[in-house]
């Protein structure tokens, strides 16, 4: 098994200027409009004076047990073991949108066409680009991702989980260790220097 | 779009529309249907007189045919909301993923619809079903139509194929017994699907799967019985079956109200309370109207109504317009069975909510 890659995001560096969702579509040519690979969240937290605005960038979580690999009817949807990245295989797709329903994030997107589309970590560029790629611990010169080249506050990495830990805070990486995704994410820092904001993976669902 | 609110993201969730809807209550008419198609047979023989068997015969045949024409159009509208509906028909060594509900529910909807059809043709052609005029037999007359040089081609190899294939009878029941179950099975998977995924409370796996099988087979009873009773008149089985019905509408309501109690009581539950708060508002139309008023409450009232007016006058005995009244009312409560059986496969698709991202 490879080593596993993913990102890395720190809020106190985004500044919500939606470069990377911009980035990511331009270099995927997908549709204006609904299909959005990566999406720029602003989420506010508490009232004032102790009111809060965490900008949040998401996209495929490449979680380490995807839901939308369990539900897919074809196996078009697979975490590759070579580099951990999740990728959609569109010759496979059916475009029931399953997977739509099972992932917590809103990662899989659906074109005019009706087939799922997401993120796959630059693998290659284009819809559905990538499921047969080399793995991204072996390409010479492994493609950087869009959002990452284009992030002017230099917010998010990507790469290697093992080299992105050198980037994090000892909080983020505690925080990583529980966390069921490929992505770390830094705790945001308030004024007065307390960790005061976090994405949550949502907790499944028990009836 | 997201809407961002205080400490969460809500995730976008508009993934299935009206032909999903659509294809889990046909899914749940035709396991319905059958399920009654099968039980009228089988209780065939206890019946207290001609027109009474003749009339759960009709119940039983009316049933294996709207079983087939159910999942026929669900299956359509299924096909419908792919993207890619061509692939979907190479399932056979496409769908490899055995542990998803979409790869389980097509295989029990293909072996279900293959038994259906094959019992279908073995109810209604063959050479003693020759001359059959009952109101089911409209089949026949259709393809009778369908004629190559003045013979009815399409009706002779289906009489024909049946009189090959057909079992004997004991066989027969036995495998339209098997076939009950499986349309069980197909009700149950539509619920299954949906509560196999864990992102939205309203798809939940203690309620939703009695709550889809007694409106399955609550809606397939409606869609089979009504037949008779608008092309043959009322008989006492059109009245008996409605009182099964009642039982099922009863079990029903009890199951959606505890869940709607369940949902509400998880006050720590953002996604939970944002779906008590849709079923009050944008969906308390097809919800509180359409399920519960026009699908539950309506059809047990009138139900009730009309069950104390047979008290009071004898069937056999009614006058004309007496007897129309009651047919009537019979296939208006049916209809608003079925009505309701659609809502509830439309509010539990459209107001279902995911779990929001909550930022700590």
């Amino acid at each position: 098994m490879g080593e596993q890659w993913g990102f890395y995001f720190d809020p106190n560096s985004c500044m919500g200027c939606n470069a990377c969702a911009i980035a990511c579509k331009n270099r995927h040519g997908t549709e204006a409009g609904h299909v959005d690979w990566r999406r720029v969240e602003t989420v506010s937290t508490g009232e004032f004076p102790d009111y809060q605005e965490t900008n949040v960038s998401l996209s495929c979580m490449h979680c380490e047990d995807p839901p939308c690999v369990d539900v897919c009817p074809t196996n078009a949807i697979e975490k590759r073991e070579s580099d951990g990245i999740v990728t959609i295989d569109r010759d496979e797709c059916i475009g029931c949108r399953y997977c739509g329903w099972a992932c917590p994030y809103g990662a899989p997107q659906y074109g005019e066409e009706g087939l799922m589309q997401k993120c796959n970590l630059c693998l290659d560029k284009g819809p559905g680009a990538g499921a047969d790629a080399e793995s991204k611990n072996t390409q010479e010169d492994p493609l950087e991702p869009a959002c990452v080249d284009e992030c002017v506050g230099e917010a998010l990495h990507a790469g290697p989980i093992g080299e992105l830990m050198d980037l994090a805070s000892e909080a983020a990486a505690r925080k990583f260790e529980q966390n069921p995704t490929s992505v770390i994410v830094e705790p945001q820092t308030g004024e007065e220097g307390q960790a005061a904001a976090n994405v949550e993976t949502p907790i499944p669902y028990q009836g | 779009m997201l809407a961002a609110e205080s400490g969460v993201i809500w995730v976008p969730r508009v993934h299935w529309g009206l032909f999903i809807a659509t294809y889990l209550f046909l899914g749940g008419v035709s396991g319905g249907s059958y399920v009654t198609s099968v039980s009228a047979q089988l209780i065939r023989g206890r019946a207290s007189s001609d027109v009474e068997w003749q009339s759960r015969d009709e119940t039983s045949r009316w049933g294996s045919l709207l079983s087939v024409v159910a999942i026929g159009v669900g299956t359509g509208a299924l096909l419908y909301h792919l993207g890619a509906p061509l692939r979907a028909l190479t399932f056979a060594w496409n769908f490899t993923n055995y542990g998803s509900w979409l790869v389980i529910g097509t295989w029990l909807i293909v072996i279900f619809s293959t038994l259906a059809t094959l019992d279908l043709v073995w109810n209604f052609f063959g050479s003693e079903k020759q001359g059959r005029t009952s109101g089911s037999f409209f089949v026949r007359r259709i393809l009778g139509w369908i004629a190559i040089g003045g013979e009815p081609v399409v009706l002779n190899l289906l009489d024909r194929f049946s009189d090959i294939t057909k079992p004997p009878q004991k066989l027969h029941t036995a495998i339209r017994v098997f076939g009950a179950f499986l349309g069980m099975g197909v009700i149950v998977y539509t619920s299954m699907l949906l509560s196999d995924l864990w992102t939205c409370p309203l798809w939940n796996r203690t309620y939703l799967p009695p709550l889809f099988l007694m409106s399955g087979i609550s809606t397939g009873l409606a869609a089979t019985v009504a037949m008779p009773a608008i092309f043959d008149g009322l008989t006492e089985t059109v009245h008996q079956y409605s009182l099964a019905d009642d039982a099922l509408i009863v079990v029903e309501l009890g199951i959606l109200l505890a869940f709607y109690n369940f949902l509400q009581g998880r006050t720590g539950c953002m996604a939970s309370q944002a779906t008590v708060d849709s079923l009050n508002s944008v969906f308390s139309m097809p919800f509180w109207v359409g399920v519960v008023g026009l699908g539950l409450l309506t059809p047990l009232a009138m139900s009730l109504v009309m069950t104390g007016a047979s008290a009071l006058f004898d069937l056999d005995e009614r006058s004309h317009t007496w007897h129309q009244i009651f047919r009537a009312g019979y296939v208006l409560k049916y209809s608003l069975v079925l009505v309701g059986g659609f809502f509830l496969r439309y509010v539990i698709i459209f107001a279902a909510v995911k779990l929001p991202l909550t930022v700590a």
